[in-house]
């Protein structure tokens, strides 16, 4: 600390020459670009969105009348508003736990000496890199009513079959399906990366002490996972909370709004009804949301484990 | 004169020139005219070839054409309209077009390529009725849809029905369903009698058929309250209910008549271009959507789209450019190739459409039609079907369904009138 600050003084006390003018400036030069990129596509946009919120906005007229807290208070009318939160709430407490357990559970099995791991990484990895056009047409075929793989499999089982994306009792699990099967494959890589971290010795030296397997499990790689666990929980509960392009392409929100999810909500409001200031609103009450899970989420298991 | 004046006599010819060089070169800059319309593979080879055709007609004129995948149309246009970046040209639902005229993103179509009087003495009434705003025309029609019966008289034969006499009344709609519908053992549809899918404008259709006006002069608003439109919305929802002749198993209506698993599905005359392109060997037959009783109303909620000219296209040339798009040459061309019906009134009765088996029930259609009075996208695309699924899949009566139905629709479409008068 005294030698930072003493270096300061001294920087301050020399006469700015070229290569000194050139070490102030040039970090800052560097990451100009980030900055600004970063500023107009996410800041100013931010900032800008707030700012319609408190206002009756059609993108297309060029009036745009301040209405204050109007558009909030317009929310509390909304049905379909809370509809949407209610179902992205059930489909984010569907998706995150399975998906993240799952992940969990297939990079730990992908992590030991197994054969052809190579080949079951891809497997597990190539629904991320699918394009959700295509994922969508095969999962469209496997729920089909009468042709679908499901419904082969329910009577085979002597199981009762369904119009998995047509009812209002299974849409919505099938929608979650479809969700956990695209997003296992991120969340599977970034947990290999941390358990790839873990010192071996540890786990030796626990072998020592008599540790099993479980133990080993539950006293070592699970706490030193808690920054890949926890930027995994944060990530895919913020993007559940998001989650627009599954129900765009499967459901349309349908049957009877039981897939009717809050940005799918938002979109429509703003692009087909050009009630951007109401849309606004509800991306501001959306992020309001997802920040106090955040925190929680940050409050709960954000501590860092460390054995060193 | 001196030297020094001759040589500045000469530079001044010279400027001059140079001048002159350049303002021949301004006058003959073509003019651009940049065009979006939402893509479908036939739309856009059809909007393609006639943008050649114009251009060759027209050297001084360059159309640049761009098509955008429907469901990213409005994301794109909206945004660029109001940053002033938009199309020249583009097209829009006809139930929008004075919404988006009062908010000054459009410009009347220019009289010197059409005059109101000419419009109205070449097009269609029902056709035109929403795009005129305070006495100007803001656009020309297009993808102008009605409601017809395909059916397939391959499965009719099957069944013992005669294909030349398709079904007249609603109550000969259900028999002749009950006779295609076809279950194997474990009572699964094989074959499915008829379909709507639920779809809004079969819907409204069968609403207006009934004798349900659908609006309100008084409020100018919409209403759905009339016994008559619940009574429309109880035949479509029986026959997925009680007569088990449209099953929702089946997946996609359009498959299952491609694939000859469907007697009869009601759709708009564009699907002629579908099936032909996807399925060129399917044999099929169009015919009026039938009537409540006999003789009765075979009127069909008429849904269309408009190609309009944005504030700050060049008037002239866009205005000719999408009058050249809906000319009757060109309509001539959309009804073969996308199955878009014409809109001016001297090719309905034109003999090769009277005459044609598939064209001729789509014209009548046009005649009977009524154009959809709300402005609201959410009434069509969304709405209707929601007061069906009501009813099929929650049990609610027709009447609440409508009732609800009548709440949305005004809540809907205050909101979209709010809009257009801040």
């Amino acid at each position: 600390m005294n030698s930072g600050l003493s270096t300061a003084v001294a920087l301050k006390r020399r006469p700015l020459t070229w290569h000194r003018l050139q070490r102030l400036v040039a970090p800052y030069v560097f990451v100009s670009p980030g900055v600004v990129f970063y500023l107009m596509v996410t800041i100013i946009p931010m900032v800008w969105g707030f700012w319609i919120s408190f206002h009756k906005w059609s993108i297309i007229w060029p009036a745009h009348p301040w209405v204050g807290l109007g558009n909030y208070t317009a929310l509390l009318s909304e049905d379909l508003f809370w509809i949407s939160l209610r179902n992205t709430a059930v489909y984010t407490a569907g998706v995150v736990p399975v998906e993240v357990a799952f992940a969990l559970m297939v990079a730990l099995l992908l992590n030991t000496k197994m054969r052809a791991r190579g080949f079951f990484r891809l497997l597990y990895y190539l629904p991320v890199v699918t394009p959700l056009s295509i994922s969508a047409v095969i999962w469209q075929w496997i729920y089909h009513p009468h042709v679908g793989l499901l419904n082969w499999v329910m009577r085979v089982l002597h199981l009762p079959t369904h119009d998995w994306l047509q009812e209002i009792g299974t849409a919505m699990l099938a929608v979650i399906i479809v969700a956990i099967w695209s997003g296992v494959g991120y969340r599977m890589v970034i947990f290999l990366a941390a358990l790839q971290g873990i010192p071996q010795t540890y786990y030796e030296a626990a072998m020592i002490d008599g540790a099993g397997g479980f133990a080993l499990f539950r006293h070592i790689t699970l706490p030193l996972l808690k920054p890949a666990t926890l930027f995994v929980l944060v990530t895919s509960i913020i993007s559940s909370f998001q989650v627009f392009s599954i129900v765009n392409v499967l459901t349309q929100g349908g049957p009877l709004d039981s897939t009717h999810v809050v940005v799918y909500y938002i979109y429509k409001r703003a692009f087909g009804d050009l009630q951007f200031g109401l849309a606004a609103a509800m991306s501001f009450v959306l992020f309001a949301i997802i920040l106090v899970v955040t925190a929680i989420q940050w409050k709960l298991i954000g501590r860092e484990v460390s054995y060193e | 004169m001196t030297r020094k004046t001759r040589r500045v006599f000469a530079l001044c010819i010279a400027a001059l020139l140079v001048m002159w060089i350049a303002s021949g070169a301004v006058l003959a800059k073509k003019t651009t005219i940049v065009h979006w319309q939402h893509h479908s593979p036939a739309r856009k080879e059809m909007v393609e070839a006639f943008a050649a055709e114009f251009m060759e007609k027209n050297p001084d004129v360059e159309i640049q054409i761009e098509s955008i995948p429907e469901t990213d149309y409005f994301q794109k246009l909206l945004p660029a309209l109001a940053a002033g970046s938009g199309p020249d040209t583009f097209q829009i639902p006809a139930g929008q077009v004075a919404s988006y005229a009062a908010t000054g993103v459009l410009q009347p179509i220019s009289p010197k390529v059409a005059t109101t009087a000419q419009i109205e003495a070449d097009f269609v009434p029902s056709a035109i009725k929403r795009l005129k705003v305070s006495g100007s025309y803001y656009g020309f029609p297009v993808d102008t849809q009605t409601i017809v019966l395909f059916y397939n008289p391959q499965l009719f034969n099957e069944a013992g029905l005669d294909p030349a006499k398709p079904p007249q009344t609603w109550a000969e709609l259900i028999e002749y369903a009950k006779a295609i519908h076809q279950r194997d053992a474990n009572g699964v549809t094989t074959r499915m009698g008829v379909a709507t899918g639920g779809y809004g404008p079969v819907l409204a259709s069968l609403m207006l058929q009934n004798g349900a006006s659908l609006w309100n002069n008084e409020t100018d608003l919409p209403d759905f309250s009339s016994p008559a439109a619940a009574q429309a919305l109880k035949f479509a929802a029986d026959l997925v209910t009680e007569y088990k002749v449209e099953d929702r198993q089946m997946g996609s209506r359009w498959n299952a008549f491609r694939q000859s698993k469907l007697g009869m599905v009601f759709a708009h005359p564009a699907m002629i271009g579908s099936f032909r392109a996807t399925v060129p060997d399917l044999v099929f037959k169009i015919a009026q959507i039938p009537a409540p009783k006999p003789g009765g109303s075979r009127a069909t909620l008429l849904t269309s789209w408009a190609y309009v000219v944005s504030k700050k296209a060049p008037s002239e040339a866009a205005s000719k450019w999408i009058a050249y798009l809906t000319s009757e040459d060109a309509q001539k061309r959309w009804i073969t190739k996308t199955g878009d019906l014409p809109t001016r009134k001297a090719l309905l009765e034109l003999p090769e459409y009277k005459n044609d088996p598939l064209l001729a029930p789509c014209m009548e259609s046009m005649k009977n039609s009524v154009p959809a009075p709300w402005t609201t996208r959410r009434l069509d695309d969304e709405l209707l079907r929601k007061a069906y699924e009501l009813v099929i899949l929650k049990g609610e009566s027709p009447e609440k369904a409508m009732k609800w139905l009548s709440e949305e629709a005004i809540k809907a479409e205050k909101e979209q009138k709010a809009l257009a008068k801040p």
